[in-house]
């Protein structure tokens, strides 16, 4: 592999678990429910999922539990949020907090110790391409689910009936409801279906991009939260926002090791969280609309239409039958 | 959107129930004692979940009680040192109580600890070791330098939270991401300031932490204590005072809850929400700022000095207090007493249970997962009592609504 292809291929490795973090978070965040719990999640799932595998020594068991965490801390969210009408930011919070601290506290056995990895599964001919190859045909079945993730869940949002209707009750959830759409049922069921997203996240982190459990995924759920804003809701432009996040980093690490520029490694560190308030001020801020006023004409409701889009109307707004 | 408006009749309301005549302070108290068992219902909860776990290790309960007793309460030794780990976790807390009473989700504490340690840190090496940025300045004596050491540390933390608030207010930069955004960063920043040659870490030295400050910049200690000094307690009581001031007392207060309530509506009626949300900040980060100073300029040696972890965690245990103590500034103190307790007494469980026979592995972090765990439980408990079994008070509240939903 030449340089290029491994750096873009790294890149596409470790960017897959925060893909399918906010990929997660983005469906919960469309149905109007904001879990906020994602890193604590993410800490907790990772660890459950190494420790399944190491215990049963089967990698299905050790994914499907750690989805299965990230379903269930979505679920206190939700029924927090519905049922108890509760704050979500404060539920979300205390969960993050306490997804952490149980990882670390039940992870103290399997701590630094030897794991299975998902095994790698490079694709037959495609494998072979020139460049296109060893970049997206060369991982295992996690990577690739995060790429396809994407393109499933834009066809979903946009595309199908369900779909729409997963937008409605996002943005106008009186109105889904007057037309017979369970509002809270569906709510329920995609903050879960997030969720167990949030925790396959985790299982791909400690089965495959970071293998093996050892507490330092603290602030990746935070990223993919934060990605999820700077992507305005829109599934590829959040996977775009992941692997430009993603880029930046492994690029300013190789640039580094290289020695082409003398920079301490904690700028390089600090890095991503800078990005992160450029862009969320960048999102928010009208820039971009002066963007679209300078394209040419003809491409302006184009243009609008990929930088400009608000979060769902009824994000954090429970909702409640009259 | 017009609408035509229509001429609804309602059937009379059928006459209210009459309650039997008791006095309004019997009344109140009756309310009062569902919201007071609440809390301990989610406190008993949690618990129980920690008991199970400990049963689970084979660990007894009562036992682990009592490491916990005797880490904490059982001597003046460590009921001293329990004092040193309570007055930057109170004092945090009280900062907190101002944002969250106007809505602000202060997670950036934890970044304001930091800053307030690394200003405190900087102030020592000025004014204590004489270590100028260009020239070198004649050291201070002691009052002098621990005044400037207290400067230092709330003015770095005042103004990490301020550009948080300045993100919010001008960047649009919701306070929870600015907040995680810019802990992520001074943490960086510290570790850099005392890892791998950094700057402030002593030349030939491996180990992450700066050199011990000199006694002018050390707190002096009290009663013979290593870890025990006045000067915490007597900032804390002030700063207590102060909030209790600002929450009760102040206009300032009232509009903050104001805000908190209700943003747009306290805007409309003519509040600084942006002053506002500015100086709570700032004032809520100066609060952190000290905390992070008392955590590094310990009396003792050991203590005196930045390390790689100045602030413990402390800032989001912070969080945890205010939120359990539904952000009252009155119950803080005592949430943040037994919060500090049980960290503190984490440690002498651990290593309780390390030599106890059989010697059981039960990581300290066990009391962290109570602790969250504790404030989960209160916070699902208070949501099933208001929704399931909601208090008088709030029912009145709902029949005025729908009295104003028919005129």
């Amino acid at each position: 592999m030449t340089g290029l292809e491994s750096t873009l291929s790294g890149i596409i490795r470790a960017a897959a678990p925060i893909v399918i973090a906010a990929q997660g978070e983005l469906i919960t965040e469309r149905s109007g429910v904001i879990n906020l719990s994602l890193d604590g999640t993410i800490m907790l799932s990772a660890m459950t999922a190494h420790a399944v595998t190491r215990i049963t020594g089967s990698l299905t068991q050790g994914v499907l539990a750690a989805m299965a965490v990230g379903a269930g801390m979505a679920l206190i969210v939700v029924f927090s949020s519905i049922a108890l009408r509760l704050n979500q930011v404060a539920v979300g919070f205390v969960l993050t907090i306490l997804g952490a601290d149980l990882a670390i506290f039940l992870g103290k056995p399997h701590f630094n110790q030897v794991g299975r990895e998902i095994p790698h599964m490079p694709i037959p001919m495609l494998k072979d391409i020139p460049l296109l190859g060893p970049v997206l045909f060369n991982h295992n079945i996690l990577i690739y689910l995060s790429l396809n993730l994407v393109a499933a869940i834009t066809f979903y949002i946009y595309r199908t009936r369900p779909g729409l209707t997963l937008r409605a009750i996002g943005e106008q959830p009186e109105a889904a409801f007057v037309r017979g759409t369970p509002v809270n049922v569906l709510r329920y069921a995609y903050t879960m279906i997030g969720g167990s997203l949030v925790g396959l996240a985790g299982a791909t982190y400690s089965l495959s991009v970071k293998l093996g459990w050892r507490e330092d995924l603290s602030g990746e759920g935070w990223i993919a939260l934060a990605i999820v804003i700077f992507g305005l809701w829109i599934p590829a432009r959040v996977a775009l926002g992941a692997f430009f996040i993603v880029g930046l980093r492994s690029i300013a690490i190789d640039l580094q090791s290289s020695r082409v520029i003398d920079l301490p490694a904690q700028i390089v560190n600090m890095l991503p969280w800078f990005l992160m308030i450029l862009t969320l001020m960048v999102a928010t801020s009208g820039v971009l609309e002066r963007v679209v006023r300078y394209t040419p004409v003809r491409f302006q409701p184009a243009a609008r239409r990929f930088l400009r889009a608000g979060p769902p109307a009824a994000l954090g707004r429970p909702f409640e039958k009259h | 959107m017009t609408s035509i408006p229509e001429e609804r009749t309602y059937p009379p309301r059928p006459p209210a129930m009459v309650r039997p005549s008791r006095s309004l302070l019997w009344r109140w108290v009756v309310d009062l004692i569902p919201t007071l068992i609440t809390p301990f219902i989610g406190i008993a909860a949690a618990l129980g979940l920690v008991v199970l776990i400990l049963e689970w290790q084979g660990a007894d309960p009562r036992l682990a009680w009592q490491f916990l007793y005797d880490g904490t309460l059982a001597t003046a030794a460590e009921r001293a040192d329990l004092m040193s780990y309570w007055m930057p976790l109170a004092i945090t807390a009280f900062g907190l109580v101002l944002t969250y009473n106007a809505g602000l989700w202060n997670i950036g504490v934890e970044g304001q600890i930091i800053a307030g340690a690394i200003g405190a840190t900087w102030a020592a090496r000025l004014f204590a070791e004489g270590e100028g940025w260009r020239a070198q300045i004649t050291p201070l004596g002691h009052g002098w330098v621990l005044l400037l050491c207290f400067v230092f540390a709330a003015g770095a933390g005042g103004l990490w939270a301020l550009l948080v608030a300045l993100l919010k207010t001008r960047g649009g930069v919701n306070e929870i991401f600015g907040g995680v955004a810019l802990n992520f960063i001074i943490q960086t920043f510290n570790m850099y300031l005392v890892s791998n040659g950094g700057p402030w870490q002593p030349v030939g030295s491996r180990a992450t932490e700066t050199a011990a400050f000199p006694e002018a910049a050390r707190l002096s200690s009290y009663g013979g204590f290593r870890h025990l000094s006045l000067t915490p307690i007597y900032i804390t009581t002030a700063a207590f005072i102060l909030l209790v001031l600002i929450m009760y007392v102040s206009r300032w207060g009232l509009q903050l809850r104001a805000m908190g309530k209700n943003l747009r509506s306290a805007f409309l009626l003519g509040v600084h929400t942006e002053r506002n949300v500015l100086m709570a900040m700032m004032l809520c980060g100066m609060m952190a700022g000290l905390a992070g100073s008392f955590r590094v300029l310990g009396p003792y040696v050991t203590r005196a000095k930045l390390t790689a972890n100045p602030s413990g965690g402390i800032g989001f245990l912070a969080i945890l207090v205010v939120l359990l103590a539904a952000m009252s500034a009155l119950l803080t103190p005592f949430v943040s007493f037994a919060f500090a307790m049980l960290s503190k007494g984490g440690q002498k469980i651990e290593s309780g249970f390390q030599w106890s026979d059989p010697p059981i592995n039960l990581d300290r972090s066990l009391v962290r997962v109570l602790q969250s765990g504790i404030v989960l439980m209160v916070v699902l408990a208070f949501g099933v009592r208001n929704r399931y079994f909601p208090p008088r008070s709030a029912q009145a509240a709902v029949d005025e609504d729908e009295e104003v939903a028919r005129t």
